[in-house]
């Protein structure tokens, strides 16, 4: 399971990604989703509403998900084809604004950054400084339910301007604008920055198997999950499946736990 | 520094154009108030502390507020301000991992509106009143880009009965050795045994050179104070920390220090909670705590042991006066 979902509004801005990195179509009753080895692809629609409601669906379906780059179209005053980060998603309707948090400059070569703006109808109301798009606040409303703006980011590609208007879009040309865009798709999902977020999966791992076989209430699974994490940091590993199933009750196994954590030394070199 | 938040109100502050004139690479993104990036929901410390943006920005409000009663050493009248939030290092003990939902740092570019309250703080008193920096941030981390410090010893060198501490682990120490000392400012560094520095206090420079740079601040006349704050527990504590005082005075002049205090580690309990959360594979987080009056620490017997054993200790290298023992929290 991947753990970055790219989302896309249109079907011509999934088209070039989902040939990119060789997805598959995933079925499902009411998503078009796409999984490949390196990410997974939503082709969310158009529309913050619908936007938010995919998303949010993805996440419920797919909790390893863990980052989301919605890569698509924008209309600024900049010449067509120029990429762009978003460093804030602002709500037209709603006034919220919202700031992901920036990768590292050195890991991404899209140097150019914009204000975000999300509206119902499509706006030309062109600037240098603000990108026009119709999905991002809902997106952001939707994965922030789970995930930290470190992990929600925004690369668009300007497809109309003053010059070029919202009518010279087509099909072809999305692909076309997607297409110039794939490096820097594949920069920014390669700079998200998934290895510092802790990993407890091994802790969850143990936990899943062991109330298969020993009754823990809710409050006495949280309880376990705190003494098992605090085993391994004090410990440096976890204790086997085995040695906790010998335990036979949830009390007794937190007893266990808790007087190997009593016993523990924690030193520090001289 | 990849990433410059800068409210539009300051955007043309002439220490605005020279901080982000050291940065030329740097995004530069326009906001209304710092607080819209910085208290912010959604944000992940942990994953910002590996790629900080900067917030640059004009402060409100009270510039200095009195610190909690136990915080001192010696003065009657306490209290503390922060030109800056967060800290460049990342000590596993840190409250600020707890208190802050960003870990971006936002520097107050309106120096002389600190030191304006702290003139006026002052002469609300009649007796010598202390102002403690480094309370929210390390004070001299940044001192190379903000040059705060040295704008803070020009203010003191004009305000006699106020008094100045500058609380850091850095050694960025340039600026201070380039001038003469002043009589109401004491340099104050927090300091852990070496194994500790290693591992708990990531980022910082290494005991050595806290060492060092404490010589050449003493050597050129500066008032210094050692802080042996937190304590932390550990099997060979009495062994670290007998190392740690030994290194510590036998490089020193002893009679010459301002001031030693020590003080427990102790935690509010929504910052204990938050922090175990962001690092749930740091030992010293993991280890026992009790909770009391709100606050997670060691429990009391072993608090008392930790306490006692360096009371003991530094009763061999200094005089009572310049003891302070500080017991209180964030």
């Amino acid at each position: 399971m991947t753990s970055i979902c790219i989302v896309t509004a249109l079907p011509a801005e999934a088209k070039p990604l989902v040939a990119y990195y060789r997805m598959r179509a995933v079925q499902h009753p009411y998503l078009k989703l796409y999984e490949g080895s390196e990410c997974m692809l939503l082709q969310c629609g158009v529309g913050k509403l619908t936007a938010s409601a995919a998303v949010a669906a993805t996440l419920q379906c797919y909790p390893a998900i863990k980052a989301i780059v919605n890569v698509g179209i924008a209309g600024a005053e900049l010449p067509i084809g120029t990429k762009v980060l978003a460093h804030s998603v602002h709500d037209k309707a709603s006034g919220q604004t919202w700031y992901p948090h920036l990768p590292p400059i050195n890991q991404t070569k899209l140097t150019k950054t914009v204000e975000l703006i999300t509206v119902d109808q499509p706006d030309s109301d062109y600037t240098e400084q603000c990108a026009f798009d119709m999905e991002a606040s809902g997106i952001t409303v939707a994965a922030c339910k789970t995930l930290d703006l470190s992990f929600v980011q925004f690369l668009k590609i300007i497809s109309d301007n003053s010059e070029q208007g919202i009518k010279g879009i087509t099909k072809q040309g999305t692909i076309n604008l997607i297409e110039s865009a794939i490096t820097d798709v594949q920069d920014l999902v390669n700079a998200i920055p998934l290895q510092l977020l802790p990993s407890t999966s091994d802790v969850d791992t143990i936990i899943n198997l062991l109330v298969q076989k020993i009754h823990f209430s809710q409050t006495q699974r949280h309880t376990l999950k705190r003494l098992l994490l605090r085993y391994k940091a004090l410990l440096g590993d976890l204790p086997t499946q085995e040695t906790l199933q010998q335990q036979k009750t949830a009390d007794l196994t937190i007893d266990y736990l808790a007087t190997a954590l009593s016993n523990a030394k924690v030193r520090y070199l001289a | 520094m990849d990433t410059i938040y800068i409210e539009r109100e300051i955007a043309n502050h002439t220490r605005v154009e020279g901080i982000v004139a050291r940065f030329p690479k740097a995004r530069c993104i326009h906001i209304e108030r710092y607080t819209d990036v910085f208290n912010a929901p959604h944000q992940n410390f942990r994953v910002q502390k590996a790629n900080p943006a900067l917030i640059l920005a004009k402060k409100y409000g009270k510039h200095v507020l009195p610190t909690p009663p136990d915080y001192h050493i010696g003065g009657k009248h306490n209290y503390y301000f922060s030109h800056m939030l967060n800290c460049v290092y990342d000590c596993r003990y840190c409250f600020l991992q707890g208190m802050y939902r960003s870990a971006n740092y936002v520097v107050f570019v309106n120096y002389d509106e600190f030191f304006d309250s702290i003139k006026k703080t002052s002469e609300h008193h009649e007796e010598p009143s202390w102002y403690f920096s480094g309370y929210d941030c390390d004070s001299l981390a940044l001192e190379p880009m903000t040059g705060f410090i040295s704008s803070c010893i020009d203010a003191f060198e004009t305000m006699p009965k106020a008094n100045l501490e500058i609380r850091t682990k850095s050694t960025q120490v340039r600026s201070l050795l380039s001038r003469p000392a002043i009589d109401n400012c004491v340099i104050a560094y927090s300091l852990s045994p070496s194994g500790i520095v290693k591992s708990e206090e990531h980022k910082t420079a290494s005991l050595e050179k806290r060492i060092s740079a404490l010589k050449s601040l003493q050597h050129h006349g500066w008032k210094i104070g050692l802080r042996f704050d937190p304590l932390i527990k550990a099997d060979n504590f009495e062994s670290i920390y007998h190392d740690l005082f030994k290194n510590v005075f036998d490089a020193l002049d002893v009679a010459k220090i301002h001031s030693v205090s020590i003080g427990p580690f102790r935690l509010p309990r929504p910052f204990y909670k938050r922090m175990i959360r962001l690092y749930p594979e740091s030992s010293l987080l993991a280890q026992d705590m009790n909770l009391r009056d709100g606050m997670l620490s060691y429990d009391t017997q072993t608090e008392s042991t930790l306490l006692n054993y360096c009371e003991e200790q530094l009763d061999k290298y200094i005089a009572r006066k310049q003891y302070f023992p500080c017991v209180s929290v964030p």
